[in-house]
C-alpha cells in the first residue's frame, strides 16, 4: 500500500522548476535507497539453467516467445522509477515506485500466488513466495521488498519531505 | 499484462472518472427534466384532448338519443305542448334517483313509448322495467324489450326474466294483471338499490357523464361560435377546417415546388426550373437528339439483356451444381443398394472383358451416369459385333479333313483277314512228330522209346498215352512207392526233412 503525499506533484514540479540542484539531489537520493532494494530483487532472479528447460528463449515460439524466460533481460526489467505516473482509476497517481517489468519476470515473479504451487510449472520453479497479502507476494521484487521492511520506503519519503522543507526553506528566504 | 510494481509513494489527484460522472450526470438530470416538462405538457394536452373527444362524443350521443326520443313522440302524435320538455326533465329525474344512466332510459323509454303510445302508461312501464331490473338484475333493456313484448301479448319473453310467474299465469292473465302482481313483486327494488353503495357510485357515473356532455355541449357551441354562433356556426367551423387544411396543402406544395426550383437552379437547369414554376410538363433539356437516344435506349436494352443472360447463366450453373449434389447425394445412397452391391462384387470377381464391361454398364445405368452408360454401351456393342464377325467367319470356313477316314479301308481289310482266318479248317498231324520239321525226338524221348519204359501209343484222336511198368496200380501204391524212395534216400545220407513230431523223416 503506497503512502499518500498530498502536493508531491507540485513539489516536484516546483523543484524542477525553481531548485533544479535540489531536485536532481532528492531524485539522487531516492535513487540511492531503492537500488539496494533492486539489486536484491535482481538476485532472487534464477540463472537460465535453474528454470525449466521448455521456458527459456530459443524453445520457445510463435506466441509463447514473448513470455520466454532469459535471465539477464528478466534482472534488466528490475528497476526503479521516480517519475510521476498516469492517474489511475482510483486517482492516485504514483510518485515513486519499484517496476518488474518484463513479461518473463512478472511470470516468475507472481506464478502460483494465486492458484498455489500446483500443476506442472510452478513446482518446478527455484525460489518461494514471499511478502504480506497476495497482491504484495513475490520472488523476486515483492520478496525483496518484503525483506527490506519498510526500510527503503521510509528513506524516500523522509528524502521527499527533506527535500520540501529545504524548498521551502529556500522560498521563504526569497 | 500491467507492470508489476510497488508504489513507494503516490499522491491523490481525484479521478478523471469522478468529474466525468459528475458531468454526466448533471447534463442527465437537466435533460430528465426538460424531458418530464415536456412529457408532462404533451400528456396533458394529450389528456385535455381525448377528455374534449370524449365529452364531445357523449354529447353527441346523448343527443342523438333525445333527438330519437323526441321524433318518436312527434311520430306517435304526443309530441304536441312540451310534452317532449316532460319526457326528457322525467329522464333526468329517473336518472339522478336510480343512477341507471339516461342512455339506457331514453331507448327503454323510447321502446314503450311505441308499444303503449301512451306517456303516463310508458311512464309506469319504465318504473317497473327499473325496479324488476334491480330485482333481477337483467339488463334494463331486456327487461323494457319484454314488457313492451307484454303488453302487445307475447308473456313468454316475461316469462324468461324469471320474474316469478308461471306459464299458466302468463298465458291466462291480461297485461294489467301482470302489471299488477309484477308491481307489487317488485315494488320498491330500484329505489332500494340507488340506495346502496352500487347505486351511489352509479349516480356518481351520472353525475360524471352528464358533465361530460354538458363539457361536450360547451364544446360544440365553442366550436359554433368560432364559426360565427347561431344554427349555422358549426357548419361554417367545420367549413373553416376545410379551407385550412386546403391552404396548409397548398403552403406544403409551394415549399416544395421551391425546394426543387432552388435545386434545379443550383444545378444549372435553368429551364426546367421555369417549367416547374409555370406548371409546364417538364421538356427534356439534355440535348439528345431522337436518334441518340433511341441509340442510348437499345444500348440501355443490350445491357440489361446482357446482364440477364449472365443472370440466367449464373442460374444454370447454380442448377447444373445442385444437380450434380443430388448425383453425389444419390451415389452415396447406393452404398446401401443391394443390387449395386452384387454388381460391384461381381466385378470385383474374375471376369471376361465383356462380362465387366456388362456389369459396369449395369452399374452406369443404375447410378443414372448417362454419359458412362453410353459410352459402355458402344463398348458393348463393338464387342458383341466382333463375336458376330468372327462367329460368321467360322461359318465360313471349309470342313475339317477327318483323320478317320483311311481307317475305314484298314478296318476293312482288318475284317476281311479275321473272316478268312474264322473260314480255315485244321488238319491234324499224321505222325507225332509231325510238326518237327527235323524228324527226330529229342534224347529223353528217344531213350524212353529205346529203354520200352514207355509204351507210346496214340489214340485215334492223336492223343499221346504212357503207362509206367511196375507194381503200382492204385493210388495207394503211388504213395507208398513215394515214401519208400524218400525214406531210402534219407537213410543212404541223402539230405533230407526230419519230421519232429512224428519222430520221422520227410522228404
Amino acid at each position: 500500500m503506497p503512502t499518500s503525499v498530498k502536493g508531491a506533484s507540485n513539489l516536484r514540479k516546483a523543484l524542477k522548476k525553481f531548485t533544479p540542484d535540489l531536485a536532481k539531489e532528492t531524485t539522487k537520493e531516492i535513487g540511492s535507497f531503492l537500488k539496494p532494494v533492486v539489486k536484491n530483487a535482481r538476485g532472487f532472479i534464477p540463472a537460465n539453467d535453474q528454470i525449466p528447460s521448455g521456458w527459456l528463449v530459443g524453445n520457445q515460439k510463435g506466441k509463447w516467445e514473448r513470455v520466454a524466460f532469459d535471465s539477464p533481460v528478466a534482472k534488466r526489467g528490475i528497476g526503479y522509477k521516480t517519475t510521476p505516473s498516469k492517474v489511475n482509476r482510483s486517482g492516485f497517481k504514483a510518485l515513486v515506485s519499484i517496476l518488474n517489468k518484463t513479461a518473463a519476470g512478472a511470470i516468475y515473479e507472481t506464478a502460483g500466488r494465486k492458484s498455489g504451487i500446483t500443476g506442472r510449472f510452478t513446482p518446478r520453479l527455484e525460489g518461494s513466495l514471499a511478502g504480506q497479502g497476495q497482491k504484495m507476494q513475490g520472488r523476486a521484487m515483492f520478496k525483496a521488498y518484503a525483506q527490506d521492511q519498510g526500510k527503503a520506503k521510509g528513506a524516500v519519503l523522509q528524502a521527499i519531505f527533506k527535500s520540501a522543507d529545504k524548498f521551502n526553506k529556500t522560498a521563504k528566504v526569497k | 499484462m500491467a507492470d508489476l510494481r510497488i508504489d513507494i509513494a503516490s499522491e491523490f489527484v481525484g479521478a478523471k472518472a469522478f468529474k466525468q460522472a459528475d458531468t454526466a450526470t448533471s447534463a442527465l438530470t437537466r435533460q430528465v427534466n426538460s424531458l418530464a416538462k415536456s412529457y408532462l405538457g404533451l400528456y396533458g394536452i394529450q389528456k385535455l384532448a381525448r377528455g374534449a373527444g370524449q365529452a364531445a362524443k357523449a354529447f353527441a350521443e346523448d343527443d342523438k338519443a333525445a333527438k330519437i326520443l323526441g321524433q318518436t313522440l312527434n311520430n306517435l302524435g304526443l309530441g304536441f305542448g312540451n310534452n317532449a320538455q316532460i319526457v326528457n326533465d322525467y329522464i333526468s329525474n329517473l336518472e339522478k334517483q336510480t343512477g341507471v344512466l339516461d342512455d339506457e332510459l331514453r331507448p327503454a323509454m323510447d321502446r314503450l313509448l311505441r308499444a303503449t303510445g301512451d306517456i303516463t302508461k310508458s311512464q309506469k312501464l319504465l318504473s317497473l322495467a327499473l325496479d324488476i331490473s334491480a330485482g333481477t338484475g337483467k339488463s334494463l333493456t331486456q327487461v323494457s324489450q319484454s314488457l313492451q313484448k307484454g303488453f302487445l301479448g307475447q308473456t313468454q319473453a316475461l316469462g324468461r326474466l324469471g320474474v316469478g310467474l308461471s306459464k299458466a299465469e302468463l298465458t291466462s292473465s291480461s297485461f294489467e294483471e301482470i302489471q299488477t302482481r309484477l308491481a307489487v313483486l317488485f315494488e320498491g327494488q330500484a329505489s332500494l338499490a340507488a340506495d346502496t353503495y352500487t347505486g351511489k357510485m352509479n349516480k356518481l357515473t351520472v353525475a360524471t357523464n352528464n358533465a361530460k356532455e354538458a363539457i361536450g355541449e360547451g364544446l360544440f357551441e365553442a366550436l359554433s361560435a368560432v364559426g360565427g354562433g347561431g344554427e349555422g356556426g358549426f357548419d361554417n367551423f367545420t367549413k373553416a377546417i376545410e379551407g385550412s387544411s386546403k391552404a396548409l396543402a397548398f403552403l406544403i406544395k409551394l415549399v416544395g415546388t421551391n425546394l426543387g426550383v432552388i435545386s434545379l437552379f443550383a444545378q444549372g437547369k435553368f429551364g426546367s426550373a421555369t417549367d416547374i414554376l409555370l406548371g409546364r410538363q417538364p421538356v427534356d433539356r439534355s440535348g439528345i437528339t431522337p436518334a441518340i437516344g433511341a441509340e442510348l435506349k437499345k444500348a440501355a436494352a443490350d445491357k440489361a439483356a446482357a446482364k440477364r443472360a449472365k443472370e440466367q447463366a449464373v442460374l444454370t450453373k447454380k442448377q447444373t451444381a445442385a444437380i450434380k449434389e443430388q448425383t453425389a447425394l444419390q451415389k452415396a445412397g447406393t452404398l446401401f443398394d443391394i443390387q449395386q452391391a452384387g454388381i460391384i462384387a461381381a466385378l470385383k470377381g474374375k471376369i471376361t472383358d465383356e462380362e465387366r464391361k456388362r456389369l459396369e454398364l449395369q452399374l452406369a445405368i443404375l447410378t443414372g451416369n448417362t454419359s458412362e452408360a453410353s459410352k459402355l454401351a458402344g463398348e458393348l456393342a463393338k464387342a458383341q459385333g466382333l463375336s458376330t464377325q468372327l462367329a460368321a467367319y467360322l461359318a465360313d470356313l471349309p470342313d475339317a479333313k477327318n483323320p478317320f477316314t483311311a481307317w475305314k479301308n484298314y478296318l476293312d481289310m482288318i475284317e476281311a483277314q479275321a473272316r478268312r482266318i474264322a473260314g480255315m479248317t485244321p488238319v491234324a498231324p499224321t505222325s507225332i512228330a509231325g510238326g518237327n520239321t527235323s524228324g527226330t525226338f529229342s534224347p529223353v524221348v528217344q531213350e524212353m522209346i529205346s529203354s520200352s519204359n514207355v509204351s507210346a501209343r496214340v489214340g485215334a484222336a492223336g492223343n499221346v498215352n504212357v503207362y509206367v511198368a511196375g507194381s503200382v496200380v492204385s493210388e495207394a501204391d503211388l504213395v507208398q512207392a513215394v515214401s519208400d524212395g524218400l525214406l531210402n534216400r534219407s537213410l543212404s545220407g541223402s539230405p533230407s526233412a526230419i519230421g519232429r513230431l512224428k519222430g520221422s523223416f520227410a522228404g
